[in-house]
Formats: C-alpha cells, sequence, structure tokens
C-alpha cells in the first residue's frame, strides 16, 4: 500500500530528528573520567531500536544513515565514518536480535548487544582508517562501558515504548 | 513488541563478556615490564621510543594534517595538543602501562604502549 509507505517515511522522518536532538542532548554531558575518551552513552540508539523493532530494518538504518550526515556535516568526516560504521552494524544486529531472539535475550540483552555492535563497528573503521590492529587494546574497556550505556538504554526503551507506541498510532502503522 | 524486559540470557551473556574483557585484561597487564612506545602514522611505525630510558623531555611531531604534538617524560607518553576539533587523543592522556592506547583518528596516530618486543603493531 503507497499510503502506508508515506506514514512510515513520515515517522522515520520523525524518529530521525528524535535520534539528532538525543544525540546533542549527550553531547552536552561532560566526559566522565576513567572512561574511554569519547565514549558516549548511545541515547540516541533508542530510536534506532525503537525503529529497528517495531517499523522495519530499511527505517533503521535510514535513521542511522541520517545520524551519520549529520556528524559527517557537523563533525566532520572522521565522525562521520565512526557514526556510520557503528550505527549501521548495530542496527542490523539489532533488528535481527529483536525479531528472533525474543525467546533467548530480553530488551536488556538485546540493547548490551547492540551496543557492543556499535563499538565493533566502530572499533573495525578506526582500524581501517589508522591501519594499526593495536586499537583493538581499547575494546575491553568499551565492552565494559558498553554494558553499562546498553542496560541503561535498554532500562530507557522499555520506559518510552508506550509513548513512541502512541505516537506511531498517529500514523496508522 | 512483545519482548520481555530482561531474560536469563541478558544475565548470560553479560556475565560472558565481562570474563572475556576482565582476562584480557590481566593478560595485557601480566606482559613484560620493560615498555616502549611505538607511534604509528596511517600503520607505519614513524617513531619508538623506550619508555623506561627517557630521561629528558622527547617531543615527537609526525607530518600528520591535522598536527599533533607527542610528548614521552619519565616512562610516560602522551598527546601533548592536537588541531583537531574533540581533541579526544589528548584527553586519554599519560600512556604507561603495557597495553595503553591513545589514538588520533583525524590524522591516523596511534601510541601503543607496548613490551620490549614489538608484538602488537600489525603492519
Amino acid at each position: 500500500m503507497k499510503k502506508n509507505i508515506a506514514y512510515k517515511t513520515a515517522l522515520s522522518a520523525i524518529l530521525c530528528a528524535l535520534a539528532l536532538s538525543l544525540g546533542f542532548l549527550e553531547s552536552l554531558i561532560p566526559p566522565i573520567p576513567l572512561l574511554p575518551p569519547g565514549a558516549k552513552p548511545g541515547l540516541s540508539n533508542i530510536i534506532t531500536m525503537f525503529a529497528a523493532g517495531s517499523i522495519g530494518l530499511a527505517q533503521a538504518i535510514m535513521i542511522v544513515v541520517v545520524k551519520g550526515c549529520f556528524a559527517f556535516v557537523t563533525r566532520g568526516f572522521t565522525a562521520g565514518i565512526m557514526s556510520l560504521s557503528g550505527g549501521i552494524f548495530s542496527a542490523v544486529v539489532m533488528y535481527f536480535l529483536l525479531k528472533y531472539s525474543g525467546k533467548i535475550f530480553g530488551l536488556i540483552g538485546i540493547s548490551v548487544l547492540s551496543a557492543l555492535a556499535h563499538n565493533i563497528g566502530q572499533l573495525f573503521a578506526a582500524v581501517f582508517i589508522t591501519g594499526t590492529a593495536s586499537i583493538a587494546y581499547y575494546a575491553p574497556a568499551l565492552a565494559v562501558f558498553g554494558i553499562a550505556t546498553g542496560a541503561i538504554t535498554g532500562v530507557i526503551f522499555k520506559a518510552v515504548i508506550p509513548a513512541l507506541d502512541k505516537l506511531k498510532q498517529h500514523f496508522f502503522i | 513488541m512483545n519482548i520481555k524486559f530482561i531474560k536469563k540470557g541478558d544475565i548470560a551473556v553479560i556475565g560472558v563478556i565481562i570474563l572475556i574483557a576482565a582476562a584480557f585484561m590481566l593478560w595485557s597487564n601480566s606482559k613484560s615490564e620493560a615498555v616502549q612506545a611505538v607511534i604509528t602514522v596511517d600503520g607505519e611505525v614513524i617513531e619508538t621510543v623506550d619508555l623506561g630510558s627517557v630521561k629528558e623531555k622527547i617531543t615527537v611531531i609526525p607530518a600528520t594534517s591535522p598536527r599533533v604534538v607527542i610528548t614521552a617524560e619519565n616512562g610516560k607518553i602522551r598527546f601533548e595538543s592536537a588541531e583537531c576539533e574533540d581533541k579526544l587523543c589528548v584527553a586519554c592522556g599519560d600512556l604507561s602501562k603495557h597495553g595503553d592506547t591513545a589514538v588520533c583518528l583525524p590524522s591516523k596516530t596511534v601510541i601503543t604502549v607496548t613490551g620490549s618486543d614489538v608484538d602488537a603493531v600489525v603492519y
């Protein structure tokens, strides 16, 4: 149905705006000592997860691509590549986990694994950019941090599902 | 989405990841004491600094854009300054232990502290 596609596109656009504003919001959080520099909570992944879980893979990927382009324009080439690599990989992982792993994992587990997928995508991009594999030394710290942020976003996700579902209903999806 | 909030699988997978991360950290901490810092730009080693024998301050400025300034002193090495936007490499601070790594992505510069043998740099 053509009408359905239009609704999905409009809803995705609103979700994109939400994701970008969450990204801005978390850029206001000052760097936390003891954590890997540049590590962020990834609040906008809440929006990606909602899109992956209740609209579709294409819409989830569209959101992370918009986010990546935004990072590219506002923070430069490297930031754009990092955002895209982490975002796309985690959106794909999210989609398949939400679709097929509901019997094994709950929202917390899926959120944590998606956060880790985000880190893995970024690590690969970083290794590719610098041509230096020793960046893998960041992996353990990132993994532990990813568990924490993944769990936090999972909790927030659970809390905002009703609100996002309400938003979705306005688009008859 | 009718997926439960938390399941046993979540706890299991989180436990496994923490164990792997802890094992990796222990392993990299248990490496040899003699440390040297390897500075690579775009995958090529441009300078190796023996952190154990550094007495006076050493400054390394690789030919990169954006420009970064690396200094080593008293067994520690750090990105002193950078002309990029976010300055995450400078935020990494002093590196002195085996496995410590600081990366400046825009300039493709990486500092890694390794044991005396260069086992962590892949060309």
